[in-house]
């Protein structure tokens, strides 16, 4: 009996012990994750927004796929043979779709948000320079896209609609008007910091709203005012780009595509494209193209041919930037308005085009390769400049990026012979998967070959 | 010494004869060695009996001139045994169709199995590890109705798949709660390095449980059965109960012994006609077998042609016509079977057990160690485990006792599936020309493989050997009660334990590894723990000798924990030194989550006449993962059981000898994972599906991104609410046996991250989304066919079919992505089963027959079916209509042979791997590439709006299935419609086949052994399925709920364990 007295007495102890302990047990703040932010600084937006929109803009999707198209590249296997045989399905396109929406749109969307909130239009002004490239990228490659109604999954707005490529040209140009007067502002309060691609250098912010200016109002055919812009947008030293690291975890795109993933050997150099390089020797060559046997040998498009030359250290190294507009771009798209605008300036256009040239390829070589220019270049005058001549141009100066097949369904030039067998080059992208399957509000597309609105 | 047991012999049955009247005593067990208490002894021929008390030992009066027991127990052979001396002690043998008259139900409570309103299924620990079997979880596959079991792979340490009564929940988890000796134990698989297809397949962690220290394994099935564990029981409940010393025992010692010998099952077959290259010609470093017919070829060594020695060892490939006369060495052209690369993986698992007690103690102690090889080498796994039970009496009213398991798992798992970097796609993928085996690393340290020097994808032997991915787990589980049993009526009990284990990874690429071209590597430590306690008050009455009254008042916590540090570095400075040190640049993560639930509960059941029992449960559970003004949930469950068999009329009856209705209802619900009740950011990133991208910090620089999942501040629970109704027929004195249960569960507001159109900003929204139900029936049945003296066939039958339908989304959501790849998905969607694959199907006509293209201006040839890429179609479901495990022993004296047949009809596999090899022409499929072929379909096209035109004419068309078919460059989709991947996976398996001879106590008296036993087992020897694929029990997503995806999944597995256990 004594015993049980004393259990008892045990379990008693043994209880109490359990509801004094109990009282906080169900302690809600337990339910805040300790490893994530609820709330971040804007300076901590700013770096993501801008590398996730240079990886995607200068990347795999973006870049390989329509320079593929371009024959700039060649795909000798798997995905990317199936590219240049212009199979590109509605999955392929899920990563560059999904990954712009959620990654940079959505950081540049909160980002002004933000900075309407903290009366800071600095900020604003950067994320709308940068929501008007991915929406420009975007378009061009879409055609409608959704923006009005998007970035609000957070408001309950799950299927946003999809806004006429009209709607969208014209948003981004209200975003660039939008943006430079912000940049300029001197009602600010929190100062721009974080930026990794102009050190928080106002200036060249507004630099690079015109130049996106110029870049789409060119697209629509306002020549009159894309010289204007672009006469605003950079000087030959402005560099609107990001740089990457030598580490292979801190590498550009396309390096860790090329170089380090398993399909390091599934694109090759194009035949079209090293033809035109090897046609005059071109200084950009080396940099652009690997040899192979000490020549530079291109694939043929649509082939398995491996045995071509590989990607060059201009795009394929660590630490090579993503060229996102450029100061040659500028020069190009000036020789082109001078030469279409209403009262055309040909000797002008003549003289725009060779300091495009020139300028690019002084940034790709690092030097400025006088003797080639004046042998293939300056050799043109206003009365030999043409339309074809300036895009053949600006198509050797702005590898790597997505604007030569803006040009070529805008121009059709440079003139390309399609894949045998393969139809003829698509003019957009399908779209991704997951938005057709998520979003009902989705445009249905049943060919690739139907031009954009933009382009017609 | 034979003399002398004689001599006693004689002696002992002369003593009979002479001393007349006398006293017997002596204790009755199983055959595990545990005490059978409340079993009748009797003696033959008079109306004396008595029963064993609680440790199974009894005493009887024998009366003169009689001189048999006999002996019987619910659920064991009776037996009737001549009385030889004052001690007869006796090992009863369970008679295989009974299934057990007292079960373990929730929290540990014992039941009589007739007073349960639901459908309990037991299965004993011999049946469980007679196999020698590694994993309990896939120990218990084809063990009972409703319990589906799926192994992710064949390789040694691979997790498991179980579901019981189909999915509940959609994308959260569906596997049941563990419980183990009253603790909740976590058994889901840790982070396993990369998701997807990619990566290795770590352990389910059910898989530190020894198989061997097991003594029952109760599967509860949801609803009224689980309703006591609230929280997590709404996928059903295991409870597993470990062995326990017996009292009053001298030691006895049991081993238990075996050898596996695993091999090479089932796998896709390979075509060897045609070698590597394009266009019916050899090429070199090509990635396809589209080459030259090969009995027409032979070698060439001029440098001109074979310009890769190093990688084509044998010369270059090149036709027997006269072009290559003056270098053609006449040689035929040598083939290699690709599935050579496997081998015969040796196992080796001991057990050994120590138990005994005395009057107030008792303590049961093991030691096992299991060494396994799969049949991929290099790749191990072994486990090494300790568990101490031992209970002992304070006072005569007051128990306590401690279960303590220690486990170390060391794993070497290999990376499978579709990754460049695993074995799967390097070994399918190689041409039959190319040998992989002569030599996986040049001299240079590059790797040599079919598509080149550091190629396109992993020669599988450097996979084996140049890569590894070690997985260490240390674990340890204890737990103690106290128990009192205050008054007669009042007993409290408090049960509190704790579950930790340490897990430290360590994921290593050698420089040159395809993806990691500088090398890799990852460090990662992670700390699991749980802390469970449950204090229940008994009160247990007889209100009137008709009426019996039984409550359980109880209280518990609960509190779950995770943390890990990792670091990695995809750029090691010196190849082979894996430390982090190692490298320009490393990058560290660290993490945790917690959560904590608390609840009380209730738990009544009353009985009338030992007819009639009523059960009703209440609990009520708070949880720190739920929204602030809704934390708690209240889930009741209500049960009826009546037994016909002791109404007058049907007492006693030759017939039907025993008779049962049951039907219970009951609630509960899951509570939404932890920090979803808000939106976070999360550190930035930028990558894409084809790179490793990059992590901030990015430069020196810290980034920080809008997370990617909307938080719900509005979340509400999750329930389930479950419907049965069965009843439990035994015919012909126990001979013939029916159980059978209809059941309808209901899933309603199912908590899932519904993945959204990414322009909405996010990718995935936390939300209930979704509702689904599981309904079916479970039939069992088990008959003894024949019985005579020496000889016994036993039947035991399982049959469930079910159905798994979504019946609702929310708003603005079509479906919810399971898992998938490009070609096909696995989703959830309205009207469709749980998981169906979606994907794109050819174009058809009103009436569903492919169109044949027959438009000669479009980009599509002629004579051939193309895709439809507007829109993805349920193309099969991956559940089975219904499976059947068919269960056969045969006795013969000691002999026994066992064979246990597994079948499942319907249910789809989305069989990736045979139509990515059609597009490289390895498979045998692939063989007619140059033979017409007239597509089954009529001819159609459509108008330049996308109608379809079709006159509904057949095809007469011949064309060849080219290399340009198969890769599908003319359906626009590579590879064609995903429908052709679609295959039936139904199977007859014959899963486990044993022979086993128990020694009889003659032989054991002489060798001084208290039991013998040898067995052999064979497992999967027979797999029979039209399934064109390697074993269709397969799941290349491991544990996780997109089940039915094949994508270079390892291939089958045979094996065959042979034993010895025995104890002294």
């Amino acid at each position: 009996m004594k015993s049980l007295y004393k259990s008892n007495i045990a379990i008693l102890a043994i209880f109490l012990l359990f509801f004094t302990g109990c009282e906080k047990w169900i302690d809600t703040d337990m339910n805040i994750d300790p490893d994530v932010p609820s709330d971040v600084p804007m300076d901590l937006l700013v770096p993501t927004m801008e590398l996730s929109m240079s990886y995607q803009i200068g990347g795999i999707r973006a870049v390989k796929t329509t320079n593929i198209y371009m024959q700039y590249l060649n795909g000798v296997a798997r995905q990317s043979y199936g590219e240049s045989n212009y199979i590109l399905s509605t999955t392929d396109v899920d990563d560059l779709w999904r990954r712009m929406y959620y990654q940079p749109m959505m950081d540049a969307s909160k980002l002004i948000q933000k900075a309407a909130e903290q009366n800071s239009p600095h900020y604003a002004g950067v994320a709308k320079v940068c929501m008007a490239l991915c929406l420009g990228t975007m378009t061009n490659l879409f055609g409608d896209i959704p923006y009005s109604e998007a970035f609000m999954g957070d408001l309950g707005v799950l299927k946003p609609v999809f806004d006429s490529q009209e709607d969208i040209y014209n948003t981004i140009e209200d975003l660039l008007d939008e943006a430079i007067i912000d940049l300029s502002s001197t009602q600010n309060t929190m100062a721009l910091a974080g930026d990794m691609i102009f050190s928080n250098n106002r200036t060249s912010w507004t630099k690079a709203a015109y130049a996106l200016k110029a870049r789409y109002a060119l697209n629509r055919g306002d020549y009159a005012n894309a010289r204007s812009y672009a006469g605003n947008a950079f000087s030959a030293t402005d560099k609107f780009e990001l740089t990457f690291g030598t580490a292979n975890t801190e590498a550009g795109p396309i390096y860790q595509y090329a170089t380090v993933s398993s399909y390091k050997n599934d694109i090759k150099m194009c035949s079209t494209f090293i033809d035109k390089l090897n046609a005059t020797t071109d200084p950009r060559r080396s940099f652009y193209a690997k040899t192979v046997g000490g020549a530079y040998v291109g694939s043929t498009p649509g082939s398995e041919e491996t045995n071509a030359s590989g990607l060059g250290t201009y795009n394929n190294s660590a630490s090579a930037p993503v060229v996102l507009s450029s100061y040659p771009e500028m020069q190009f798209i000036i020789a082109e308005c001078l030469l279409r605008q209403a009262v055309p300036d040909s000797d002008a256009a003549a003289e725009a085009y060779k300091t495009a040239v020139a300028a690019s390829v002084l940034a790709v070589t690092g030097a400025d390769n006088t003797a080639w220019l004046d042998a293939n270049i300056n050799i043109e005058t206003g009365a030999t400049i043409t339309l074809e001549k300036i895009i053949e141009q600006k198509y050797l100066a702005m590898y790597s990026t997505v604007v030569p097949y803006d040009d070529y369904r805008r121009t059709g030039y440079p003139a390309l012979t399609p894949v045998a067998g393969a139809g003829a080059i698509p003019e957009r992208f399908p779209y991704p998967q997951t938005e057709i399957s998520y979003n009902s509000n989705c445009p249905v597309v049943t060919s690739t070959s139907q031009k954009l609105w933009i382009f017609e | 010494m034979k003399k002398t047991l004689l001599l006693f012999a004689i002696l002992a049955f002369t003593g009979i004869q002479v001393f007349g009247q006398r006293v017997v005593t002596g204790k009755v067990t199983d055959p595990d060695g545990n005490p059978l208490p409340f079993l009748t002894v009797s003696v033959k021929g008079t109306t004396t009996g008595t029963v064993t008390n609680d440790q199974g030992t009894y005493s009887i009066t024998v009366p003169e001139g009689h001189d048999v027991l006999s002996f019987s127990f619910i659920g064991m052979e009776p037996q009737e045994v001549k009385i030889t001396g004052s001690v007869l002690d006796l090992v009863m043998q369970p008679s295989a169709y009974a299934l057990g008259d007292v079960v373990v139900t929730a929290l540990g409570i014992t039941r009589e199995k007739k007073a349960l309103g639901y459908t309990v299924q037991e299965v004993t620990g011999t049946e469980l590890n007679k196999r020698g079997n590694s994993d309990i979880v896939s120990s218990l596959a084809a063990k009972a109705a409703g319990l589906q079991v799926t192994s992710s792979s064949s390789n040694a340490g691979a997790s498991s798949y179980m579901t019981i009564r189909g999915a509940a929940s959609l994308t959260g988890n569906n596997q049941p709660l563990f419980v183990i000796d009253g603790m909740p134990m976590s058994t889901e698989p840790s982070y396993r390095g990369s998701t997807g297809q990619s990566g290795v397949y770590s352990s389910s962690r059910s898989i530190d449980l020894n198989p061997d220290d097991i003594a029952s394994v109760t599967v509860l099935k949801g609803g009224a059965a689980t309703a006591l564990y609230g929280l997590q029981a709404s996928n059903g409940v295991i409870v597993i109960t470990t062995k326990k010393g017996p009292q009053d025992q001298k030691m006895k010692v049991s081993i238990h012994s075996s050898v596996g010998i695993k091999e090479l099952g089932r796998h896709i077959e390979l075509q060897n006609e045609y070698g590597q290259g394009l266009n019916g010609g050899w090429r070199s470093k090509y990635n396809g077998a589209w080459g030259p017919k090969l009995d027409t070829c032979s070698y060439s060594l001029d440098p001109a042609l074979w310009q890769n020695p190093l990688l084509d060892v044998d010369g270059a490939i090149v036709s027997n016509n006269s072009t290559y006369v003056p270098s053609n060495t006449g040689e035929p052209v040598r083939t290699y079977d690709q599935f050579d690369f496997f081998q015969t993986g040796i196992s080796y698992n001991n057990n050994v057990s120590i138990e005994a007690g005395n009057k107030n103690s008792s303590y049961f102690f093991s030691i096992g160690n299991l060494n396994e090889e799969g049949i991929v080498p290099n790749n191990t796994f072994g486990r090494l485990t300790i568990r101490l039970n031992a209970d002992t009496k304070l006072t005569q009213k007051i128990t306590t006792g401690t279960n303590v398991m220690y486990a170390h798992t060391t794993n070497n798992l290999i990376r499978e599936g579709g990754t460049s970097s695993g074995i799967g796609i390097g070994l399918y993928r190689t041409p039959a020309t190319f040998n992989n085996a002569a030599g996986y690393m040049l001299p240079d340290g590059t790797q040599r493989t079919y598509t080149g020097v550091n190629g396109t994808y992993n020669n599988p032997y450097w996979t084996v050997n140049e890569q590894f991915f070690k997985d260490l787990n240390d674990r340890f589980v204890g737990s103690t009660f106290l128990k009192a049993e205050l008054l007669d009526w009042l007993t409290i009990s408090y049960n509190i334990g704790v579950d930790w284990y340490v897990r430290r990874f360590q994921d290593v690429y050698n420089w040159n590894s395809v993806g990691h071209r500088d090398g890799y590597l990852r460090e990662r430590s992670e700390f699991h723990s749980l802390f469970n306690s449950d204090l229940i008050v008994n009160i247990n009455k007889k209100i009137s000798s008709d009426i019996g009254f039984n409550l359980n008042l109880g209280q518990n916590m609960f509190q779950k924990d995770y943390r890990y540090l990792t670091g990695y570095t995809d750029d090691l400075s010196i190849p082979e030194l894996y430390n982090l040190d190692n490298t320009s640049k490393q990058t560290a993560g660290n993490g945790a989550t917690s959560y904590r639930t608390a609840a009380v509960y209730a738990d009544l059941s009353i009985d009338f006449r030992n007819m009639l029992y009523l059960g009703a449960t209440l609990r009520n559970e708070w949880s720190t993962t739920m929204p602030e003004d809704n934390l708690s949930a209240l889930f009741p469950s209500f049960s009826a059981s009546f037994i016909l068999t002791e109404l007058a009329p049907l007492n006693h009856n030759k017939i039907l000898s025993f008779g049962k209705i049951r039907a219970s209802w009951g609630k509960t619900a899951n509570i939404a994972d932890p920090y979803m009740t808000s939106s976070y950011y999360g550190s930035g990133s930028a990558d894409d599906y084809y790179t490793a991208g990059i992590s901030f910090p990015f430069l020196g620089v810290s980034g920080y991104t809008v997370g990617n999942t909307v938080g719900n501040p509005n979340l509400r629970h999750e329930t389930q609410t479950a419907f049965e109704v069965g009843t439990e027929l035994k015919f012909l004195q126990d001979r013939l046996g029916i159980d059978f249960s209809y059941f309808n569960n209901k899933n309603i507001d199912l908590l899932l991250s519904v993945p959204i159109a990414a322009s909405s900003g996010f990718s995935s929204s936390y939300m209930n989304a979704a509702s689904m139900e599981s309904k079916g029936i479970e039939l069992s049945v088990s008959a003894m066919p024949v019985k005579t003296k020496n000889f016994t066939w036993d039947i035991r039958a399982n049959f469930t079919k079910m159905k798994n339908p979504v019946t609702a989304l929310a708003k603005d959501i079509d479906y919810v992505l399971l898992n998938g790849d490009t070609k096909a998905q696995i989703n959830a969607a309205v009207g469709y089963d749980y998981a169906t694959i979606f994907g794109f199907d050819w174009w058809r006509d009103a009436d569903g027959n492919i169109l044949i293209n027959d438009d000669p201006t479009d980009s599509h040839p002629d004579g051939f079916p193309w895709t439809n890429n507007t829109k993805t179609v349920a193309l099969g479901k991956v559940s089975p209509d219904w499976t059947m495990n068919i269960y056969n022993t045969f006795t013969y004296k000691g002999f026994s042979l066992t064979a246990l047949v597994d079948i499942k009809k319907g249910g789809y596999v989305n069989n990736g791997t045979r139509f990515n090899l059609n597009y490289y022409g390895q498979t045998v499929e692939t063989l007619d590439r140059n033979t017409p072929t007239v597509f089954e379909g009529v001819y159609g096209h459509l108008d330049a709006s996308g109608n379809v035109v079709s006159a509904g004419v057949e095809n007469t068309t011949e064309v060849i299935k080219d290399q340009s078919w198969y890769r599908g460059e003319n359906s626009f989709t590579s590879g064609g419609a995903a429908t052709q991947a679609v295959e039936d996976a139904s199977w007859v398996k014959l899963r486990e086949i044993t022979l086993s001879y128990v020694f009889g106590n003659d032989i054991l008296s002489k060798i001084k052994l208290k039991g013998l036993e040898l067995y052999a087992t064979g497992n999967n020897l027979i797999v029979s399925t039209p399934y064109k694929g390697g074993d269709p029990e397969v799941s290349v997503y491991g544990a996780t709920n997109g089940q039915g995806f094949d994508y270079f999944a390892s291939p089958g597995v045979k094996s065959y364990i042979f034993g010895v256990k025995l104890s002294f």
